[in-house]
């Protein structure tokens, strides 16, 4: 009995990751649509403008769209985060569609790095 | 709130009021004037004669008593203001924010006149809580206060909240507050108070309400000493406007009082030996400084501390130790404290509980534990430490200097080198991580902060630098790059997290920075400054020479976090944390801002390449003596 009632949970949100991840697959993202909503949702304000500016950095993007889409609906819980909210927001609310995640998956993906390598920056190597 | 000269001789005023009800008279009883003949009687001079014509002068005589003009006008001589500067030179401040207020007249006629303007010298401040802030940036610095001199209910009540900085900072701010303690004359009634230091009093390390000459000149030379003796924190004199212009002749006039420091409180000697056995014992020890160093000693002490000890030393809320020193940091991965040692720590509670939890035993030495105020909560929660070391504890760290000194074998002093070796090693690392890390984003734009703190150091390291502005809403980047060591390189923030703070402290910090020829710099959020943006005007009238360069990234930033994580929490209007916390639509203009103030400003500026130059042409004004501003406009953080 004890087997089962731990088993069965774990088989159920199993079956739920992997038929959320089989309609994740099939979205199609829009950048425009991910540009506008990287800004209403505040990615920006935690990530920077480029996706990589603040400490967690996005750019470039290593999660696969189920993934990304199974990270924000239920990111991991970070009680009092780096401290001044900087904490990662969960995604969850029925105002933000997987096709709304997509987007914004679409629009980083597409995100060109600004980025350097520290020997390329003279000023970075100046005492 | 009203600038207007209220003082007047008593006799004209009385006067002045009895002739405007008697022309009120006049113009009602116009039409009467024929039918009744002229007559002046005891009677008529309480209602007074019918008349569209002036009175003559034996009409007024009769009416009202002896005229003003043979009263003559009102001159004082030797006012009891000329005494309060006295007072107030024997304490040796250089200045005096304020903004103008009719409840010190007498004293701001007297600070300019007999003073001379000069030590200290009167600066114009455009709103209370800047005068304030002005003050607690300065002392910061100069490690001595500035006077703030702020009028009746108001001036106090607008310079509140930059009191309740100075007070969580434990910043000495010296403040004298005028009451009209006579609610004579219409508007004084609203600017005076039965107890007006009541107000702040919350938040004040003392305050006194002086009404004789005598009681000023104590409480006065007091406050200093008590503002100025650990914990410091701001006092408040309030002196009454009749007093100022009073005359005062040598016989009724008090000795200026001298003024004696208290020389700050050493820790228990037992106390600190114990402290120094659990140091020298401990195989992984801590120092977590936080308002520590009072003067540039205090860093020299906790270097020789924590070289004896090979103790990592962490805190960047101002500088106490500095921050290339290999022994900087926290100790590096896995360095699990067992013993931590707490400097001037305000809210333990965090570090006891964390040590409670490892089986970490903490020690506290703190001149917070003499002073508790009871109202506000700024001590935080109870926090259970295994030592507690109720002193100031930079004068304290001679004796756990010596202490440690004594318990050290040679032995002890091999092996604690080489932890330290480890310690250094990842320091090292640390620093080489921020250069990494600084390299990201590098060409975004908007500019990066690591960038703009890049371009910025690239230009000021060969100068006597000195950022006079708080970095943590900069993810630390000065701190990751510069070469933070002296006391004036770095001094913190607002205390109490009350915003406003950081551009008036800037400027009072550039102010105590100018006579030693420092270069002043000030990294300003967009959000503080539009609390009170005169003080830019208060630069320029006075000639502060300071570099601002704006972290504009057009938001109330941190409240756009909170609010988009109480938007998850309750899982609806994801895309509405704008609302209510982001400046934009107008974006602010603040070179233009700048230069409506008489300031040289250039922005804004997106592409991180315009940045260099940028910087270049506001720095060769700062060089030649004047202020100026660069808006850049940044990513969020
Ligand atoms: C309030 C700040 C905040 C906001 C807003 C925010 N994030 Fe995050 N995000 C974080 C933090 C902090 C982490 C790191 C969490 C951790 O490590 O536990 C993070 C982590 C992530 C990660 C995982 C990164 C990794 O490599 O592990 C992704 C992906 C991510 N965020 C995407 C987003 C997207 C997309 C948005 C907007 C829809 C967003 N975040 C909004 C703060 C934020």
């Amino acid at each position: 009995m004890k087997n089962i009632s731990v088993v069965l949970p774990l088989a159920v949100i199993g079956f739920f990751l992997s038929l959320s991840a089989s309609w994740a697959q099939e979205l199609e993202g829009d950048v425009e649509s991910g540009r506008k909503l990287y800004s209403a949702y505040s990615c920006y304000a935690c990530h920077g403008y480029t996706g990589e500016t603040a400490r967690v950095r996005l750019n470039p993007l290593l999660f696969t769209l189920p993934d990304f889409i199974d990270y924000l609906r239920d990111p991991p819980e970070m009680p009092g985060g780096f401290g001044m909210g900087f904490s990662m927001p969960a995604y969850a609310g029925p105002d933000v569609s997987e096709q709304d995640l997509a987007d914004v998956y679409a629009y980083i993906r597409s995100l060109p790095s600004t980025s350097l390598d520290l020997e390329d920056i003279p000023l970075l190597n100046e005492e | 709130m009203s600038k207007g000269k209220q003082r007047q001789p008593v006799s004209r005023d009385n006067n002045a009021v009895d002739r405007r009800n008697f022309l009120k008279g006049a113009a009602v009883g116009a039409a009467a004037l024929a039918t009744k003949p002229p007559v002046v009687d005891a009677q008529q001079s309480d209602n007074p004669r019918p008349s569209a014509l002036p009175p003559s002068q034996a009409e007024l005589t009769s009416i009202v008593g002896p005229s003003t003009k043979q009263a003559g006008y009102h001159f004082v001589e030797n006012p009891t203001s000329d005494f309060m500067v006295d007072v107030i030179k024997s304490l040796n401040l250089d200045y005096i924010t304020t903004n103008p207020g009719s409840s010190f007249d007498g004293l701001h006629e007297s600070l300019i006149n007999y003073g001379g303007n000069k030590s200290p010298e009167l600066l114009t401040c455009l709103h209370e809580e800047s005068a304030v802030a002005m003050a607690h940036g300065y002392a910061k610095i100069e490690g001595k206060p500035m006077m703030a001199l702020l009028h009746g209910t108001v001036g106090l009540m607008h310079g509140s909240m930059a009191i309740y900085n100075a007070y969580a900072d434990r910043v000495p701010v010296y403040i004298m507050a005028a009451n009209h303690y006579d609610p004579a004359g219409g508007v004084n009634a609203y600017h005076s108070a039965q107890d007006l230091g009541a107000l702040v009093r919350d938040f004040v390390k003392w305050d006194d309400e002086t009404l004789s000459v005598g009681r000023f000149a104590q409480s006065a030379v007091r406050a200093y000493k008590i503002g100025m003796t650990p914990p410091m924190g701001p006092t408040l004199v309030v002196i009454d406007h009749k007093m100022q212009g009073e005359p005062i002749d040598g016989k009724s006039m008090p000795r200026v009082p001298r003024l004696t420091m208290a020389a700050p409180p050493q820790g228990d000697a037992n106390a600190v030996r114990e402290a120094a056995r659990m140091l020298v014992e401990a195989e992984s020890p801590l120092i977590s400084a936080q308002r520590y160093a009072r003067t540039p000693e205090g860093i020299d002490l906790l270097v020789e501390l924590a070289e004896l000890l090979q103790t990592p030393v962490t805190g960047s809320e101002r500088v106490n130790f500095p921050w290339r020193h290999p022994l900087y940091g926290r100790g590096g991965f896995g360095y699990e404290p067992d013993v931590i040692l707490a400097l001037e720590v305000n809210d333990m509670y965090n570090q006891a509980r964390a040590a409670q939890r490892t089986g970490a035993r903490t020690i506290s030495i703190s001149s917070v534990d003499l002073f508790h105020g009871s109202n506000i909560h700024d001590y935080g929660r109870y926090a259970e430490v295994d030592l507690s070391i109720a002193a100031d504890a930079q004068a304290t760290l001679p004796a756990l200097i010596e202490e440690v000194r004594l318990l050290l074998t040679d032995g002890r002093r091999r092996e604690l080198k080489a932890r330290g070796e480890i310690i250094a090693a990842e320091h090292a690392l640390d620093h080489e991580q921020n250069r990494i890390d600084a390299a990201y984003g590098w060409n975004a734009t908007p500019v990066s902060l690591a960038r703009l703190c890049a371009e910025l150091w690239g230009q000021v390291k060969h100068d006597d630098w000195s950022l006079v502005s708080w970095q943590n809403f900069i993810s630390q980047w000065p701190g990751r790059l510069w070469n933070v060591e002296k006391h004036y390189h770095y001094i913190g923030g607002q205390g109490a997290a009350g915003i406003g703070y950081n551009a008036p402290a800037s400027v009072g910090a550039a102010l105590a920075n100018k006579k030693h020829g420092r270069l002043s710099i000030n990294i300003q959020t967009d959000g503080d400054l539009n609390y009170a943006p005169g003080v830019l005007w208060t630069a320029v009238h006075h000639k502060i020479p300071l570099l601002t360069v704006m972290h504009n990234n057009r938001a109330y930033h941190a409240e756009v976090m909170f609010v988009q994580r109480q938007c998850a929490e309750r899982k609806r209007g994801s895309d509405r944390a704008h609302i209510g916390t982001t400046l934009r639509d107008p974006n602010i203009n603040y070179a233009k801002m700048a230069e409506t103030y008489g300031m040289y400003g250039e922005g804004p500026i997106e592409d991180p390449n315009d940045l260099g130059p940028a910087l270049q042409r506001a720095l060769a004004h700062v060089r030649a003596g004047e202020p100026a501003l660069v808006d850049v406009v940044t990513q969020p953080r």
